[in-house]
């Protein structure tokens, strides 16, 4: 049903859309330049987060590597910082979970959590498992090697040895390290303009305008759906019980052994103000949603006061704050107290409302991604 | 078409035969028949459309896949019942017209695809009884129940969601299977088909009424797709949900309704080059809507995967799964057998089995599909 109604509304959209005519259409109207727009998204933000999430993941499987040649505790606290270096790089690049990367399954590879601790044994003890297979997603990417580098009990010299001891368990930290790596570096060679280029297709003139293809509807869709998806639920909603009648799941945040869960949770949020702002990994502005909205000076649903972009941008400082007033290990802040979490599930839902009905609305993208319910 | 072919030397005769019949015919100099708006028919006044046994199967099948698909919310379903629901035997629905229709839709399935449905139908209920008793979880080689969105769905030992592969399955094996083989043949509505004498106790010729019949499991209202609601509640299943659903990327509403109502008047008109160039469109356009769907399906499969979503990820295959296999059943169907199969048993994993699909294996399928459907290239991303 939900389906039929999502499906209906496409139709509907898509006519009034296509009812209001050439003056809604964004390639001609509000001297808003939005090739400058998606030129400096794909170029400033999206091809360094990429190049970013290369570079650490590519420094992660070395310091596995290292770590596997000589299991000494240094080198297994120098694999989790460089962990946990990956994993935040993986954050800057959440919004962008479109193109090569949803064709190469990008988290599919890095980041499926919560992990399946024990099919990871299983595949440890069989010593035979294919990792690109779909039930293999849970027993790989990061949150699986959380589990190997601080899943067990003991102490860190003993973890050690469990690798020194056993070549099918040191086989499987280097097999899970370079999947990520490889997987890594495919999206970066794809956007690279000495690659794939497929910044090129992003900034084209063909994927102007804001119809389902563009690079717009595109890039409208995928921040919404991450950050519905991801942000809202994976990190936040579903371990603090939001779809298990108020149950807590401490297990499925989003870094259970790594313990810094609100990190990666916090960081990720930033990474889609800063494209809201247009704002580079330095700090510097470039042209950004806030820009295009200011541009269509439209008012936001829930404020008369405030233009959309304004009231945007108060949301997003809003869901930050809630954010970070969680407590990492946040595992275990929420089973104390999992009101935090709840109140920072709420706040993104309010900028989840706004980006993905108003501001969506406002530049004319129709969201095609369905809701998960239904038949 | 070769009956006509055989008979070629009488066909002098023939038009004689043919214009000493208008001499006689109460509508000699007629204009011929426009196309109408909707599908609306008539001969001396009276509606020459009736396709109420298709219309009777269609009702079948949604009571069907209910049936199964309660066995999702934890309930124990018999394979019997199902059986007698295929077979229309013993009152088994809750729709009463349906239990006194002398209709099935066993006998109307492609036989080849009916044995391996009733397997099914045997094994959602043993399935379905293990899940009540047990709780059985699915597994690699182990069916059972699997948790999606905040529900589950039920699964055989290849993750495959029953009510789905029934459902899916049936919209290929009988209504494509007897629009494209049966009703849409020469047998049915070629030149030997008698298009003269309306059929004794109807108002209808022979060869109307199997076109209407292969309209009927097309399954839109008459004015489809006029309206402003396009297709209500009870319209939007099977065929007609999924024509639509494409509509808005393929322009596949207007295509095959255009096609049935051109086809159709045509026959009145006994202009059958006509009909014959709207038949082509249509297993063309049926076809084309079976490719969408299943690419449709497959994008939601990796998004599924990329969500590490492996409840939606084996429901979307369930539902991507029978489309591909629906796309084998047209006689002029433009993917090959070999490649329906390799899709099938390579790309939604060995033998099919999802447990070991992987996504580099659904863009192959994705780019199998695109390069033979064509016109999918420019949407394959939207579907």
């Amino acid at each position: 049903m939900q389906k039929l109604v999502t499906w209906s509304l496409l139709t509907a959209l898509g006519l009034f859309i296509w009812s209001c005519g050439e003056d809604d259409d964004p390639r001609v109207d509000d001297n808003f330049d939005q090739k400058s727009f998606l030129v400096n998204i794909g170029t400033n933000l999206i091809v360094p987060a990429y190049a970013e999430l290369k570079d650490r993941s590519d420094e992660l499987y070395a310091s596995i590597q290292a770590f596997v040649a000589t299991p000494n505790p240094s080198n297994l606290e120098a694999a989790r910082d460089a962990l946990l270096e990956a994993r935040m790089a993986f954050q800057y690049c959440a919004p962008y979970q479109f193109g090569p990367a949803e064709q190469l399954g990008l988290v599919a590879d890095l980041n499926i959590f919560p992990t399946d601790k024990n099919r990871i044994e299983s595949n440890i003890l069989s010593g035979s498992y294919d990792l690109k297979l779909l039930s293999n997603s849970a027993a790989k990417g990061f949150p699986a090697l959380g589990y190997l580098l601080y899943g067990s009990e003991k102490p860190d010299e003993e973890i050690g040895n469990d690798f020194l001891n056993d070549d099918r368990r040191a086989a499987y930290l280097l097999d899970v390290a370079e999947t990520i790596s490889t997987s890594a570096a495919a999206v970066f060679t794809a956007w690279d303009p000495s690659g794939g280029n497929y910044l090129a297709e992003f900034t084209s003139d063909g994927a102007l305008g804001a119809d389902a293809g563009s690079s717009l509807g595109i890039l409208v869709n995928a921040l919404n759906l991450s950050l519905e998806r991801n942000t809202r639920d994976a990190k936040i909603g579903i371990p603090a019980g939001i779809r298990s009648l108020g149950i807590i799941i401490p297990e499925a945040t989003e870094a259970y052994y790594g313990g810094y869960s609100k990190q990666l949770a916090v960081a990720n949020l930033m990474t889609f103000k800063r494209l809201f702002l247009g704002e580079n990994f330095n700090g510097e502005r470039g042209t950004g949603f806030s820009d295009y909205l200011q541009a269509r000076s439209s008012v936001s649903s829930n404020s008369n006061e405030l233009s959309l972009e304004a009231a945007i941008l108060v949301e997003f400082d809003a869901a930050i704050a809630s954010l970070q007033a969680l407590e990492d290990p946040l595992s275990t802040s929420i089973s104390i107290d999992p009101a935090p979490a709840q109140q920072a599930f709420a706040q993104l839902q309010k900028l989840s409302v706004l980006l993905k009905t108003d501001m969506a609305s406002i530049l004319g993208v129709v969201i095609s991604y369905q809701d998960n319910d239904g038949d | 078409m070769r009956l006509y072919e055989r008979f070629r030397v009488l066909w002098p005769l023939t038009l004689i035969v043919l214009v000493a019949a208008c001499d006689n015919d109460d509508d000699a100099g007629a204009p011929a028949a426009e196309v109408p708006a909707s599908y609306a028919f008539e001969r001396n006044g009276l509606s020459t459309v009736d396709f109420s046994g298709q219309t009777d199967r269609l009702n079948m099948l949604a009571e069907i896949k209910a049936y199964i698909a309660s066995a999702n919310n934890g309930d124990k379903v018999s394979g019997e019942h199902i059986m007698d629901m295929f077979q229309n035997l013993n009152a088994p629905f809750d729709d009463e017209a349906l239990n006194s229709s002398t209709r099935k839709l066993e006998d109307k399935t492609l036989i080849s695809e009916a044995g391996a449905l009733k397997d099914m139908f045997a094994k959602v209920a043993e399935v379905s009884a293990d899940v009540a008793d047990n709780g059985t979880l699915a597994a690699q080689g182990i069916p059972g129940k699997l948790p999606r969105g905040s529900g589950y769905i039920l699964v055989n030992e290849k993750g495959w969601e029953f009510s789905q592969f029934v459902e899916k399955g049936l919209m290929g094996s009988c209504f494509y299977h007897q629009i494209y083989n049966v009703y849409l043949t020469d047998g049915r509505v070629g030149d030997g088909v008698d298009n003269t004498n309306v059929v004794e106790g109807t108002n209808y010729t022979a060869m109307e009424h199997h076109w209407d019949e292969a309209f009927g499991y097309f399954g839109v209202p008459f004015d489809f797709p006029q309206g402003e609601v396009v297709l209500e509640d009870d319209e939007d299943r099977f065929w007609a949900e999924y024509t639509h659903k494409a509509n808005p990327f393929l322009g596949t509403n207007k295509l095959l309704m255009d096609a049935y109502l051109t086809g159709r008047t045509a026959i009145v008109n006994k202009d059958y080059q006509v009909r014959d160039a709207q038949r082509a469109v249509l297993y063309a356009g049926h076809e084309l809507v079976a490719a969408a769907s299943a690419l449709h399906y497959i994008n939601e499969a990796i998004s599924d995967f990329n969500n590490g979503d492996t409840g939606n990820a084996f429901h979307h295959l369930s539902e991507g799964y029978p489309f591909v296999k629906a796309l084998q059943y047209s006689p002029y169907k433009r993917l090959s057998q070999a490649q329906v199969v390799k899709i099938l048993s390579e790309d939604f994993g060995t033998d099919g089995d999802f447990w070991t699909v992987t996504i580099a294996g659904l863009n192959q399928a994705k780019s199998t599909l695109v390069l033979v459907y064509e016109e999918l290239e420019p949407v394959k991303d939207q579907l």
